[in-house]
C-alpha cells in the first residue's frame, strides 16, 4: 500500500512541475504574434477603383465586407466604465451590421486588471478584445498579450481607410496609447484631470474660481464646513484606484518629479526633492485641512458619490465623471457645477495626468479579425459621436468640435478639458511593468503623511523602497 | 500481518470484500488529491522559482525568495499584525461565545427565536456584510457615528485611520464568528452529562468553581476543536481586509495574507507571493499540531 501512495505522490510531483512550467509556456509562443494571413498583408489597392463616395458616418458606405465573419461569436472582456456601458447598450446595432454576436463579461475596475490576468494566464478561453489600460499595458506587453492595430488599421481587406478615418483619432491620444513602437489599443475615452466646483456656493462666498494651488488650498479650506457635512475638497486618496497618477499630476506640476524611464527602458526614481515633498505635503493637506473625515478610503467612486449628494465643494478628477454629477436622476447638484482646468503653482507649467481607456485585441484571441471589426465598429464616427453626446467625452479630434456637443456640454467645460489636455503629460505614469508596485509604495507613503507623519523622512523612505524595486527591474 | 487480519475480518463478515474498499475511497481520495494535495505541491514548486503572471521566463532560484522574505522588515511587520489580529479575535470569540453558549444553558425566554438570530451574521455571505460594515464604519454618513453623537462623543474615524483599522476590521470578525463558537460550545454543553454538576451543587460549589473545575475540564475536547477551527480562520482571513480597508490606510491593515495578494496579483511576482503563502502555512500547520497536542485530542 505504501509503495502505491509513493507512486502517487511522485506522480503528482510530476504533474505538479509540468504545471508550474507550463504556466510559462503561453507566453513564451505568443510573444511572437503570428497574427492571421489575412491580416497581414499591407494594405495594397485601398483607394484604387474610384467608387461611391465613402461617408465616414455611413456604415453602409464604407469598403468594408461588414458580413464577412456573419454568424460568427468573439469574446469581450470590459471593465465597468460609462464607456462600456454605452458599448453594451449598442451591442445589437453591431449585430444587425456585422452578424457577429459579443459575449461579454462587465467587471468592476477593482478587480478588471486581475481577471484580464488570470484569463491571459490560463488561456483556455481567452478575450479576443478587451478595454486596456496604461496602468497594466506594460505588464500585458511583457507577456506578450497585446496585438498591434497598425496591421489591421493598414489591412484593406478588413479598414476603409475614408470610412475609418484613423487622422480623426486626437493625435495626443494616439500618441498615448503608443507603446514600443506598437499600437496596443485604439483611445476611446478622453480623461483628463479638470477642476470641478459648485458655482452656487463659490458665488456665495465671493470665492473666484482657483487658478493656482494656493488659491484652490484657500478655496477649500473656505468651503470646508464639517458641522454641515460638506467638505471643501474631495479626490483620491484610497490605495489601489490611481491615486498616484492624480497625485503625479500635482508632483510634476510643482516642479517634482516621481519615475523617470529611459529609452533602454531603464528607470529612475527621484521622488524625495525638495519639490517632491512639497508636493506631498500640499497634496495631503487639501485633505486634511478641507477633505473629508476618512479621505484615505476615497477613491473616484467615493469623492463621485460625496460630490452628487452635494457634501462637496470641488473635487479635481479625470472630465469622465461629467454625466455623472450633471445626471439629474442620481445627482442632486446637477446644474451647478462648474468647471476649470487643472490648477498650477504659477512659476512651473502645469502637467495634468490624462488616460485613455483603449480597445485591444488579445494576440491570444481567436478571432482577432471579427474583433477588429467591433473595435472599427465601436471607434467609428458615428458610435463614438453617438456616445460622446451622451457622456461628453470622447477621443476623436471630429468631437470636440462638434456644434452640438459644444452646445450641449458648455463652453466652460469644454474649455477645462483642452486646457488640461494641452499641458497633459503621459510620462506621469510610469511605463514600467512593476508600475502598481512604486504606485502602492507611493501611496502608502500619502496615507503616512495624511496621519501626521514627517514628509520628509516618508518620501526617503518611499525614494528607497522604489529604488529598490527599479533595481530588481533593471 | 496485520493487514490480513483485516482482510480476515472483513473477509468473515462477507459483506465488503477487500479490494473493492479501495475502490470505494478512490473517489474521496482523488478527489483530496486533485483539490487539496496538488494546490499545495504547485504552491510548493512555484515557491523555489521566479515565475511571475506576466510570462517571463520562469527560472529555479533555490532560497531566494525566502532569504529575501525573511530579512524584509515589511514581513516581520505583516506577520505580526496578523498574529495580533488572530490573538484579538479568536480570544475575544472564544470568551463571548463560551459565555453566550453558558447563558443559552439556562432557560431564557424565546431562546429559539434569540438563537436563530444570533446566527445571522455566520450564515450571511462575509464580502456582503463587510459591505455593510464599511458603510456603517463612514465617519461622514455612517450609523456608527451618529449613535455615537447620540451619546455626545465626537466622529470616530474606524477604518480610515492607522491606529483604529485594524481594531474595526476584528470587531466585525468578532461580529461575524462569534456565532460560530457559541453554537459549538452550546451542542457541547447540552450533551453533557448532568450528574457531576448536580453532584457539584450538593457538595456546596459555586458557580465559578463549577465552571473551573466541572465545566472547563469536560468540555476541553469542544475547546481545541474550536480554538483550532477559529485560529486557522482567522490566519486565512482576507475578504474582510480587502473590503473594509484593503490593506491601508498606509499599510496599517497589511497582513500576510493581503500582501501576497498583493505580490501575486499587482506587483506579478508569483514565485515571491508563493513562498510568503508557504512560510504561512508552514507556520499554521505547526501552530495547529501543538494545539492538537497541548489537548490531548485524538483525531481518529
Amino acid at each position: 500500500m505504501k509503495k502505491y501512495l509513493a507512486l502517487l505522490l511522485a506522480g503528482v510531483m510530476l504533474l505538479s512541475y509540468g504545471c508550474a512550467s507550463g504556466s510559462g509556456e503561453p507566453a513564451a509562443s505568443s510573444s511572437v504574434p503570428t497574427g492571421e494571413s489575412s491580416s497581414a498583408e499591407p494594405a495594397q489597392n485601398a483607394q484604387s477603383a474610384p467608387q461611391a463616395e465613402t461617408d465616414p458616418y455611413d456604415f453602409s458606405s464604407a469598403k468594408v465586407d461588414w458580413k464577412k465573419f456573419d454568424g460568427g461569436q468573439i469574446r469581450a472582456m470590459l471593465c465597468k466604465h460609462w464607456f462600456s456601458d454605452a458599448i453594451v447598450a449598442r451591442l445589437e446595432e453591431f449585430q444587425a451590421l456585422t452578424g457577429i454576436s459579443v459575449n461579454y463579461e462587465q467587471i468592476p475596475e477593482s478587480d478588471y486588471a486581475n481577471k484580464l490576468l488570470i484569463e491571459f494566464n490560463s488561456g483556455a478561453n481567452p478575450p479576443d478584445v478587451f478595454m486596456e489600460n496604461y496602468a497594466w499595458l506594460p505588464a500585458h506587453f511583457s507577456g506578450g498579450w497585446n496585438q498591434d492595430l497598425k496591421a489591421y488599421i493598414e489591412n484593406a481587406g478588413l479598414t476603409d481607410p475614408d470610412f475609418f478615418n484613423f487622422d480623426d483619432f486626437m493625435p495626443s491620444a494616439i500618441n498615448y496609447c503608443e507603446y514600443k513602437d506598437t499600437l496596443p489599443g485604439l483611445p476611446v475615452t478622453g480623461e483628463w484631470q479638470i477642476l470641478y466646483y459648485r458655482k452656487d456656493l463659490l458665488e456665495q462666498k465671493g470665492i473666484a474660481v482657483p487658478k493656482t494651488f494656493q488659491e484652490l488650498h484657500d478655496a477649500a479650506v473656505k468651503l470646508n464646513d464639517p458641522q454641515n457635512s460638506m467638505s471643501g475638497f474631495v479626490s483620491r486618496l484610497k490605495r489601489g484606484v490611481g491615486t498616484a497618477h492624480v497625485f503625479g499630476g500635482y508632483l510634476y506640476s510643482m516642479g517634482g518629479e516621481w519615475i523617470t524611464v529611459q529609452d533602454d527602458g531603464s528607470a529612475t526614481v527621484n521622488v524625495n526633492t525638495p519639490e517632491g515633498v512639497k508636493a506631498a505635503e500640499y497634496y495631503t493637506s487639501l485633505f486634511k485641512d478641507a477633505g473629508p473625515m476618512g479621505a484615505v478610503n476615497y477613491g473616484w467612486s467615493e469623492a463621485v458619490a460625496e460630490m452628487q449628494s452635494g457634501k462637496a465643494a470641488m473635487m479635481i478628477d479625470a472630465n469622465g465623471f461629467r454625466g455623472q454629477v450633471e445626471d439629474p436622476e442620481t445627482s442632486a447638484v446637477a446644474g451647478k457645477i462648474g468647471y476649470a482646468p487643472f490648477p498650477s503653482d504659477g512659476v512651473h507649467p502645469a502637467k495634468v495626468h490624462l488616460n485613455h481607456w483603449m480597445l485591444g485585441l488579445s494576440s491570444l484571441g481567436k478571432n482577432k479579425d471579427a474583433g477588429w471589426y467591433f473595435l472599427q465598429w465601436a471607434t467609428s464616427l458615428p458610435v463614438a459621436e453617438a456616445i460622446a453626446l451622451e457622456n461628453g467625452n470622447g477621443a476623436r479630434s471630429s468631437i470636440w468640435e462638434n456644434e452640438d456637443f459644444i452646445a450641449r456640454y458648455g463652453q466652460d467645460y469644454i474649455e477645462a478639458c483642452q486646457k488640461s489636455a494641452d499641458c497633459s503629460e503621459r510620462y506621469i505614469v510610469p511605463q514600467i511593468v512593476e508600475q502598481q508596485e512604486v504606485m502602492d509604495i507611493i501611496e502608502s507613503g500619502l496615507h503616512e503623511i495624511y496621519g501626521g507623519a514627517d514628509a520628509q523622512t516618508v518620501m526617503d523612505e518611499v525614494q528607497a523602497k522604489s529604488q529598490a524595486v527599479l533595481q530588481q527591474m533593471n | 500481518m496485520k493487514r490480513s487480519k483485516i482482510s480476515e475480518k472483513w473477509r468473515g463478515n462477507n459483506i465488503y470484500p477487500n479490494r473493492y474498499a479501495v475502490l470505494y475511497i478512490l473517489p474521496a481520495v482523488l478527489f483530496m488529491i486533485c483539490l487539496c494535495l496538488f494546490p499545495v505541491l504547485v504552491l510548493i514548486a512555484n515557491s523555489f522559482t521566479d515565475l511571475t503572471m506576466v510570462g517571463k521566463e520562469v527560472h529555479f532560484v533555490g532560497l531566494q525568495n525566502f532569504k529575501e522574505i525573511l530579512s524584509s522588515q515589511d514581513f516581520y511587520r505583516q506577520f505580526g499584525l496578523t498574529l495580533l489580529y488572530v490573538a484579538a479575535s479568536v480570544l475575544a470569540e472564544m470568551v463571548l461565545g463560551f459565555f453566550l453558549a453558558l447563558f443559552f444553558q439556562v432557560s431564557v425566554p424565546f431562546k429559539r427565536l434569540a438563537r436563530t438570530l444570533m446566527i445571522l451574521p455566520m450564515v450571511a455571505t462575509p464580502v456582503a456584510m463587510c459591505f455593510l460594515w464599511s458603510i456603517m464604519y463612514n465617519p461622514k454618513m455612517g450609523i456608527l457615528n451618529y449613535l455615537l453623537s447620540l451619546f455626545g462623543i465626537g466622529p470616530q474615524p474606524w477604518v480610515s485611520s492607522p491606529a483604529t483599522a485594524i481594531w474595526s476590521i476584528i470587531l466585525v470578525d468578532i461580529w461575524m464568528n462569534t456565532p460560530f463558537v457559541f453554537l459549538i460550545f452550546s451542542s457541547g454543553m447540552t450533551a453533557l452529562p448532568q450528574d457531576p454538576f448536580e453532584a457539584a451543587i450538593v457538595d456546596g460549589a459555586g458557580f465559578w468553581t463549577l465552571i473551573r473545575s466541572i465545566l472547563l475540564p469536560t468540555i476541553k475536547p469542544v475547546f481545541t476543536v474550536v480554538l483550532m477551527f477559529r485560529v486557522i480562520d482567522a490566519f486565512k482571513v482576507f475578504d474582510l481586509i480587502y473590503v473594509l480597508t484593503g490593506g491601508g490606510p498606509g499599510n496599517a491593515t497589511e497582513t500576510v495574507n493581503i500582501a501576497v495578494y498583493f505580490s501575486a496579483f499587482r506587483y506579478y511576482k508569483m514565485g515571491h507571493a508563493s513562498a510568503m503563502a508557504l512560510i504561512m502555512y508552514i507556520f499554521v500547520f505547526l501552530l495547529s499540531v501543538a494545539v492538537v497536542k497541548k489537548g490531548k485530542l485524538s483525531l481518529a
